[in-house]
């Protein structure tokens, strides 16, 4: 059983930090709230996604998954303007999810879950934490979109870095401690990332909230950043890419 | 997931496809072997009897038609395209069709000996070495190549016949007009560079505006020409350097 009513907003917010990734996920239901897993078909990024269910204006559901078509959704959402109310509702007999945006009714036929994989988050070593604004992230990348495809990351005890280098043009990000929420790391780490891949990521963090990123050598990064007014929490991975000189 | 089928009939094929394909069209691959004919409409007028071909049905909509041999398709629909599916007196025909410009594609199946369907992922960008962009960065890079002295002090610089690939100023001052090219060096190139010098001397024959042209290869022919325009040369190694960084997977990272 499931049944919910979600300001579109919240359910909007779902969809952002999902479909850029995954186009087809298994939603976790259980009485508490909803959760994801699910790594892109490239495996190069992995999407973790938990929403309590107080950020849901109601919520009553037993343990079950969803399969979900996140491109659908994400175009029966458009449906929908800010401040609209959903109301969200499983039909056991159908396999369909019945989503309600005022006077309308969509249903909405759901994928089975029997293919769909559990991925498991591996256990790494990233010993550089930063917390910063997203604004300030989102112009170093906005920036780097125009140079290359790929951009580096460097946190050491004073600064955090970003570098992206193209063919004749650069750029750099340099925040020092002060202007960081928070700087902590016991030594250099430097990784490189797909910008295509870590641009989508931050995206969805609007204005000064915060974003904290795990970073290692070599290794892959880790973003987390709170969404659904704070009852949810994402958290990314991305794989570097390596230069092998 | 992907998913075949051989040797079947057309009403087989067609129920394939509208499980394994048509459903999502936009996220699966179909490939189909078989005896067809193929009659094209559009920008002009093409059929083709009878015979047995590959034929691809790409995610963003194009269509393929491969012959067994020869690298070219022998017939296609352009991206954006779209195939809709039927059998009629047991053949399976495909429609593709395009709107701008408006084209036609019909593909008409008598045997089919196999029928795939799959979803591929691919998000990598071919990536390719020594095109004129790279002989023109390695010469930015690098003016000392040319000569020395040589500052280079724009990029594709707009002058009333054209594009500027490179200029700059010698180690006297004087302005530089380089024209670039990847490979050989042609006698219309000569031609570009002699206007280009022109452009910058805005028609005053006194003036003093240094043309050279760079390529792999200049011969002797356009060595001369450029002579006679006392127009210069240089020979530039073209370096071929194809980024060796590489995209890791988080399965990679997984047993760690």
């Amino acid at each position: 059983m499931f049944n919910a009513k979600v300001k579109s907003e919240v359910l909007k917010g779902i969809i952002d930090v999902t479909s850029p990734l995954v186009n087809e996920v298994k939603l976790n239901i259980t009485p508490k709230g909803i959760s994801l897993r699910a790594v892109d078909p490239a495996h190069v990024a992995m999407v973790d996604l938990e929403v309590n269910s107080k950020a849901f204006e109601e919520f009553n559901a037993t343990e079950m998954e969803l399969g979900i078509d996140m491109d659908k959704l994400g175009s029966i959402m458009r449906l929908s303007s800010s401040g609209d109310m959903i109301t969200l509702d499983y039909d056991e007999e159908s396999n369909r999810l019945i989503v309600k945006i005022g006077n309308l009714i969509r249903k909405m036929g759901l994928i089975d879950t029997a293919g769909m994989p559990d991925p498991k988050m591996p256990n790494l070593n990233l010993p550089g934490k930063v917390i910063l604004k997203a604004s300030e992230l989102n112009q170093g990348v906005r920036a780097s979109e125009a140079v290359s495809d790929h951009l580096a990351l460097t946190v050491d005890k004073n600064n955090f870095e970003l570098f992206a280098e193209g063919d004749t043009d650069t750029v750099n990000l340099k925040l020092p401690k002060d202007l960081l929420v928070e700087l902590n790391t016991s030594s250099k780490c430097k990784s490189l990332f797909s910008i295509d891949y870590f641009s989508n990521m931050i995206k969805p963090v609007r204005g000064d909230d915060p974003i904290t990123i795990m970073i290692g050598n070599d290794n892959p990064i880790k973003v987390e950043f709170d969404i659904a007014e704070k009852k949810g929490h994402v958290t990314y991975l991305l794989a570097p890419r390596i230069e092998s000189e | 997931m992907t998913y075949s089928i051989l040797n079947t009939t057309s009403s087989n094929a067609l129920k394939f496809i509208e499980k394994y394909h048509k459903s999502k069209a936009d996220k699966t691959i179909l490939l189909i072997i078989g005896d067809c004919m193929i009659d094209y409409r559009g920008r002009a007028r093409s059929f083709l009897d009878w015979g047995e071909r590959i034929i691809i049905i790409k995610q963003d909509g194009s269509v393929l038609v491969h012959q067994p041999i020869m690298r070219e398709p022998v017939n296609w629909q352009p991206s954006g395209s779209k195939t809709d599916f039927s059998v009629k007196d047991e053949l399976l025909i495909l429609r593709s069709h395009h709107t701008r410009p408006p084209e036609k594609m019909k593909t008409t199946f008598r045997a089919i000996k196999l029928v795939a369907a799959s979803k591929l992922y691919d998000k990598a960008k071919l990536l390719i070495s020594g095109m004129e962009t790279d002989v023109v960065n390695e010469i930015i890079s690098n003016p000392e190549a040319i000569e020395d002295g040589l500052r280079i002090s724009k990029r594709e610089k707009h002058v009333k016949s054209g594009m500027i690939d490179l200029f700059g100023y010698d180690c006297n001052h004087i302005p530089v007009v380089i024209e670039v090219k990847r490979s050989l060096a042609t006698i219309s190139a000569v031609q570009q560079l002699r206007m280009y010098v022109n452009d910058i001397k805005k028609d005053v024959d006194t003036a003093i505006v240094r043309g050279i042209l760079c390529a792999p290869r200049i011969p002797d022919m356009v060595k001369k020409l450029l002579n006679d325009y006392d127009l210069e040369w240089k020979e530039v190694e073209r370096q071929i350097v194809l980024p060796d960084d590489y995209q890791k997977t988080l399965k990679e990272f997984s047993k760690q």
